[in-house]
């Protein structure tokens, strides 16, 4: 049974207004006066509670800087929460950046093996599911080049197979269709509808609303960090299109 | 404030079962360093070979040491000293070299320091194997029981190896001037550690032997020195120094990884 669970999640982190402090400021200025570099803190999610369950495909969308990424990346439990509880059950397949997370020397089929490893798959179960990844790519003998010459839709096409050659429980995709052209989008649909008997949650990360709009059961609007509005996919698509102008004015 | 992920297995279990992830990153970065390049492994000898061919020529000329002697005492403390070192100094580079993969899913950190040891160690057990062949050319025989020792003390500085490089991985995330500072401090340590002269050979300088006395890392020397040279295991104070510098680094490197490994992807 899977679950996402927030209740009451805020996340900070802290940036400083230099770069980064040397180590000759933090012993004179920490110790001494007050810090001419401050950490401050940026309040990326702010008080977010919702859940999701079994069978939900779930859309976040909203303007740049909303928190989205965060929200996916904290789901996914690669940023620490500050407060609040954060309740995943479920194994998680992550697709970020990317274009992150690959090694650029080495070849399409190394890379398979190093994406997987990272996911926690073994050398028998990734041999045994190499032909099928071959063939969901459509890259062919690109596969022996070094990923370095790929095209960003290349690399989609690699990492969101090899994420979803996994048959996690919960699918997690930040924005990653927009380099992908119509007929792998088709194709990519298909598959993770597919997913869904075995992956149970799909949250997706989208500014492309039809896409959104064919896929997703239910959508969260997010806004500085909080949940602005959530509910049926077509109700929050139609007030955000509405809406998003006055909100951004009004910021 | 809390989080559940379901069912945590430890943080050494997760390493071990991440391990063909980080092996392959090794194998990876190994085989990057020496593709391309005319020769290859040679590259990484070729630098404590050089120091002391170098060194040699220097120290028989001025100082009028004996070559025989002298060369294979130098090589088997260089190589030492160059694991040492470079655990340090790239170590400190460890986080942000796999700052994408941090991003993409959460691993144990520890993780990157490791991979830093091993390739790192690689290139070390190579060196110490043409070490061990010169020391066979100038010395004429080798005590191969005494060789046996050499297993713990691999041990032993695999784990020093792997503490020092989260130490300065972690620092050099919170203040990148860690590596300047890394850089200096490992030039003055070089010439307080004997590395180049005996410790025996300071007999009239008692400041200097207190010096090496106290110096853990004369202790960590003897620990690959007193195998290959002299065919016996370091002397008691020398392993039980080892052992109390290396524990007391490694818990420190845990203390502070757990610490702060929640937030480092906040540094990184």
């Amino acid at each position: 049974m899977a679950l996402i669970r927030f209740d009451g999640v805020s996340l900070e982190y802290p940036v400083r207004e230099n770069q980064a402090v040397t180590l000759k400021e933090f012993i004179l200025h920490g110790l001494f006066r007050k810090k001419r570099n401050p950490v401050r803190s940026i309040k990326a999610l702010n008080d977010l509670s919702f859940e999701i369950h079994d069978g939900e495909r779930v859309g976040i969308i909203g303007l740049n800087g909303a928190g989205k990424s965060t929200l996916l990346r904290t789901i996914g439990g690669v940023y620490p929460i500050k407060s609040g509880r954060r309740t995943v059950e479920g194994s998680i397949c992550s697709l970020y950046d990317i274009a992150l997370g690959f090694e650029h020397d080495a070849t399409g089929w190394q890379n398979i093996y190093f994406r997987s490893y990272l996911q926690g798959d073994k050398p028998k179960a990734i041999k045994a599911k190499l032909k099928e990844i071959e063939e969901f790519t459509e890259l062919g003998d690109f596969l022996n080049l070094p990923i370095r010459c790929y095209s960003s839709g290349m690399l989609m096409r690699l990492a969101f197979t090899i994420a979803t050659s996994q048959c996690p429980e919960i699918l997690l995709i930040d924005e990653v269709f927009a380099t992908g052209d119509l007929l792998f989008q088709k194709k990519a649909e298909a598959r993770m509808r597919d997913l869904l008997h075995r992956a149970r949650i799909v949250v997706m990360v989208g500014h492309n609303l039809g896409f959104l709009q064919e896929f997703c059961t239910r959508v969260i609007w997010m806004h500085k960090g909080r949940i602005h509005a959530a509910g049926a996919t077509q109700e929050i698509i139609q007030a955000y299109t509405s809406g998003a102008n006055e909100l951004k004015r009004a910021a | 404030m809390t989080e559940t992920v379901g069912n945590r297995p430890g943080y050494f279990q997760r390493i071990w079962e991440l391990r063909y992830f980080w092996f392959s990153l090794v194998r990876n970065d190994l085989y990057n360093r020496y593709k391309g390049s005319f020769l290859g492994i040679g590259w990484s000898l070729l630098k404590p070979l050089s120091m002391t061919a170098v060194y040699c020529i220097v120290f028989a000329k001025v100082f009028k040491v004996e070559v025989a002697e002298y060369a294979p005492f130098l090589l088997v403390g260089m190589t030492t000293w160059q694991f040492v070192s470079e655990c340090l100094m790239q170590g400190a580079f460890s986080f942000s070299l796999g700052s994408a993969y941090i991003r993409q899913q959460p691993v144990p950190l520890a993780i990157f320091p490791l991979r830093i040891m091993l390739s790192s160690g690689f290139h070390s057990l190579i060196a110490l194997a043409v070490a061990i062949g010169a020391t066979l050319i100038f010395m004429g025989s080798l005590h191969p029981v005494g060789l046996l020792y050499l297993m713990p003390a691999m041990l032993l500085l695999f784990i020093l190896g792997w503490a020092l490089a989260i130490l300065s991985g972690v620092m050099y995330t919170h203040f990148p001037d860690t590596r300047h500072l890394l850089e200096v401090a490992l030039q003055i340590l070089f010439f307080i550690t004997p590395i180049l002269y005996r410790p025996e050979s300071m007999a009239g300088r008692t400041r200097l032997m207190l010096l090496f006395e106290w110096n853990p890392l004369t202790s960590i020397l003897a620990l690959t020195r007193a195998p290959i040279l002299d065919g016996t295991a370091p002397t008691m104070q020398q392993v039980q120094m080892s052992l109390v510098f290396v524990v007391m680094v490694a818990v420190l490197a845990m203390v502070l990884l757990r610490k702060l490994e929640r937030n480092l992807i906040f540094w990184i």
